[in-house]
């Protein structure tokens, strides 16, 4: 039972003393982390360790001094952005007029050939009859004759 | 330093950026010049303490500016436009953290070290190593760079709840790792 009670408080020994680094303890709180720390020596070694942990943490703080270049290239590669946004937002368009363009290219050619082929011409109003018959075809027993 | 034709542009008023995001949405590239100059060496400390590699912070920080101008549209309140790069720039240096962490570096466990001859700064560098993404850089933004939780919350959007939660649990970690650490040198 007694255990119980002390691991109860170690808990929340642990518990007060992270929020006490990010806020005010109330008169109580404070008092109990006093209390406890006079009596419970893992406790007080771990707030110890903790506290030195996170001092360390913050000492290690990286400060880099900034490359002179730095800037240089990133305006270079925002300026390659730029174009490549930008040909990307309009390759579309781009693909979309060569279409067209082939199309357009493709009924013109189809245009200037049947323009080319032999014109026949009939009369106005005048239907152009085929005719049916065929050219005559000489007769089988009329050899032709030969002159010498 | 700035290009020679940057270098004449005047200097920065905290109440011009609303101007300058303007400008640059427009593609000036002076105004460009100017926001680099003003939020790179935050970006970089903060790319640096998380990703504890001085090139890689200086390449994300590279890469939080480009995504910055490319959705620069997507940006509603130009005043925003501090948080929105910042934000951008914790992100990336979290997927680059989740990717470390998914192929274990030689140096995984504090264990390893050699008695009194390691360097406190190599020790909590480490120890770091060893935190999930989340909660180290929940740590590192509150204890490194002072951020308060309001903050934290906003640039790594989640609830202040969670931060406390995470900040509390990193601080555990940090804690006992440090103590193990501790023992073994």
């Amino acid at each position: 039972m007694m255990l119980r009670s002390r691991e109860r408080a170690c808990r929340r020994f642990e518990s007060l003393s992270s929020e006490g680094l990010d806020r005010t303890l109330t008169g109580a709180e404070s008092q109990f982390l006093e209390a406890h720390r006079e009596v419970c020596e893992a406790c007080r070694q771990f707030e110890e360790q903790g506290a030195l942990a996170l001092n360390m943490l913050r000492q290690i703080a990286i400060e880099p001094e900034c490359d002179d270049n730095f800037d240089r290239r990133l305006i270079r590669r925002a300026r390659t952005q730029t174009v490549r946004e930008g040909f990307r937002y309009w390759s579309p368009v781009a693909v979309g007029a060569t279409i067209a363009m082939i199309g357009v290219l493709a009924v013109l050619q189809v245009s200037l050939r049947s323009d080319s082929l032999p014109e026949r011409r009939t009369e106005m109003g005048e239907a152009m009859r085929r005719t049916s018959t065929f050219p005559a075809v000489p007769e089988l027993d009329e050899t032709p004759k030969l002159t010498p | 330093m700035v290009d020679a034709q940057y270098s004449t542009a005047t200097r920065f008023e905290p109440g011009d950026e609303l101007a300058w995001v303007a400008r640059c949405r427009r593609g000036d590239e002076t105004a460009l010049a100017l926001i680099i100059q003003r939020h790179r060496n935050r970006l970089i400390r903060t790319a640096a303490n998380l990703l504890r590699d001085r090139h890689e912070a200086e390449d994300v920080s590279q890469e939080a500016f480009l995504k910055a101008f490319r959705e620069l549209h997507r940006l509603r309140d130009d005043r925003a436009f501090s948080g929105y790069l910042y934000r951008i720039c914790v992100r990336l240096c979290m997927d680059r953290l989740r990717l470390k962490r998914a192929e274990p570096s030689e140096f995984d466990s504090v264990q390893d070290h050699e008695g009194g001859a390691v360097e406190n700064r190599v020790v909590i560098a480490r120890i770091l190593e060893q935190l999930p993404a989340d909660l180290r850089a929940t740590l590192v933004l509150r204890e490194m760079e002072q951020l308060s939780y309001e903050e934290v919350a906003e640039v790594m959007q989640v609830p202040i709840g969670t931060v406390r939660s995470r900040l509390h649990t990193a601080r555990e970690k940090f804690r006992k790792l440090w103590s193990e650490a501790m023992r073994e040198l």
